[in-house]
């Protein structure tokens, strides 16, 4: 026997958060389970917001994409550390060394790999802090109250 | 939570250290401290009615218990208020992790407002003091003037690296060059908490009772842990101008703002380091408590906003 259609994952995760939060929370005795079971609500919604998009592979095109732009920008320069820092595969250790650069050779070229690279990294940290947020809250909340 | 097993594994050890019976009624896990499980253990027989015990969570926010109980004895002994620590087993063998067992002390570590002038008081006085009177000489003392804060910034950023789930944050990245390139001079070493403020020590009708956390305790530049007061702990308290106001005021310290802006961007930038250890051992499932899922996550990216915002 199967069934016709599987309940999907989004509303298994609504019904835990909601019977966590609603009926468990509210009747847990003790500092720790209690602070773990607010946890874990932050926890449920903090997967939700993980489901669908691969948004480890969205993060890496993007930076691809900058890193990319960069080496545009640092094509025709003659200090080596430009192309030492783009000499990698990878968008994060490029972008790492680029910035690092930036930091030791400061000038208009380290302004503009800043330029190119901070507005999606910032923009990846704050999407990335917005999922978690409820999450968030609830160690906020326990910190606060220990 | 402990099971019977260990339970009864830590009576045999209590019992072998104390050389008394030792009987535990009962462990209760409690949410003060991230870095370490933390159980009030109630007895039935043993040496005290009460004792508190900390353990270890496989290597949680960087750093081990040798040094916290080297420092909290150290301490005790010198007078000031820290509990004073009666078994320390540093091998796993016990309970799966090395642990300390230290005095119950009453109080509470919810703020109220009567409490911070003592606890201010307190921790200047610990700054104040001769670390070579004070019997610490296992720390590493920085040579240099400006190994205060390069060899902390190392500390952490090592910690990052070798914590590390998948690929390097350039914020991270860049912002540990910032700190190189712009470390200050230290003038005098100091014994540094670490973790100084509001939840880390306790108190009772406005009596100071003891300070607590000491596991990032080293000698180093006290305007780190007024850069931590302030921009960390103390931070929901009063703005960084009030605060710098009152602690000038009330124990006579003068913080250089600039100075003050380096510390804090390094207490940020430590904060997402140590961050990272939380997730590795989640991911790993040495243990899976949710709080280390928010310390890996959250937290982690809370510190890296703020840090970017600070100083990149």
């Amino acid at each position: 026997m199967t069934l016709p259609v599987n309940p999907d994952v989004e509303t298994i995760l609504d019904s835990c958060i909601e019977t966590l939060r609603d009926v468990v929370l509210p009747n847990v005795e003790g500092q720790w389970p209690r602070y773990s079971a607010d946890l874990l609500v932050g926890s449920l919604e903090y997967a939700k917001q993980l489901l669908g998009d691969d948004l480890n592979a969205k993060r890496r095109a993007e930076l691809a994409a900058a890193v990319d732009e960069v080496r545009t920008l640092v094509a025709s320069e003659s200090e080596p550390h430009w192309a030492e820092a783009l000499a990698t595969d990878s968008p994060f250790e490029a972008a790492s060394r680029l910035l690092v650069a930036g930091q030791d050779h400061p000038g208009a070229i380290a302004d503009g790999v800043r330029g190119i690279l901070h507005p999606v990294l910032n923009s990846q940290l704050d999407a990335e802090f917005a999922r978690a947020i409820g999450l968030f809250g609830a160690f906020a909340r326990n910190m606060a109250a220990s | 939570m402990l099971s019977a097993k260990q339970l009864e594994r830590l009576e045999a050890h209590l019992a072998e250290k104390f050389a008394e019976k030792v009987e535990i009624a009962s462990a209760s896990r409690i949410s003060m401290g991230q870095s370490r499980a933390m159980y009030v253990l109630e007895f039935t027989a043993g040496p005290r009615p009460r004792l508190v015990l900390r353990i270890e969570q496989f290597g949680l926010l960087g750093s081990d218990s040798r040094d916290e109980v080297l420092v909290m004895r150290a301490l005790h002994a010198n007078g000031y208020p820290v509990a004073d620590v009666l078994d320390y087993e540093p091998s796993n063998e016990i309970l799966g992790q090395p642990f300390f067992v230290m005095d119950f002390i009453e109080g509470t570590s919810v703020y109220q407002p009567e409490s911070l002038g003592p606890y201010v008081e307190s921790l200047a006085r610990l700054h104040a003091a001769d670390p070579d009177t004070l019997g610490v000489d296992f720390f590493e003392r920085p040579a240099g003037k400006r190994d205060a804060a390069l060899s902390q910034v190392e500390r952490w950023y090592r910690v990052y690296r070798n914590n590390l789930i998948g690929e390097p944050s350039p914020l991270v990245e860049e912002a540990a060059q910032w700190l190189r390139n712009r470390a200050p001079e230290t003038e005098r070493i100091s014994l540094v908490h670490g973790d100084p403020g509001p939840g880390n020590y306790l108190h009772e009708d406005g009596t100071l009772r003891a300070l607590v956390d000491w596991e990032f305790t080293h000698l180093g530049d006290s305007d780190e842990d007024w850069a931590f007061l302030i921009c960390i702990r103390g931070a929901g308290l009063m703005d960084e101008d009030a605060w710098v106001a009152y602690i000038a005021d009330r124990v006579g310290v003068k913080l250089d703002r600039e100075r003050l802006r380096y510390w804090i961007a390094f207490n940020l930038f430590k904060g997402a380091c140590i961050d990272q250890t939380a997730l590795g051992i989640y991911v790993r499932g040495d243990t899976r408590a949710p709080n280390l899922l928010a310390i890996g996550t959250c937290v982690h990216l809370s510190a890296l906003k703020q840090l970017a915002g600070t100083v990149l």
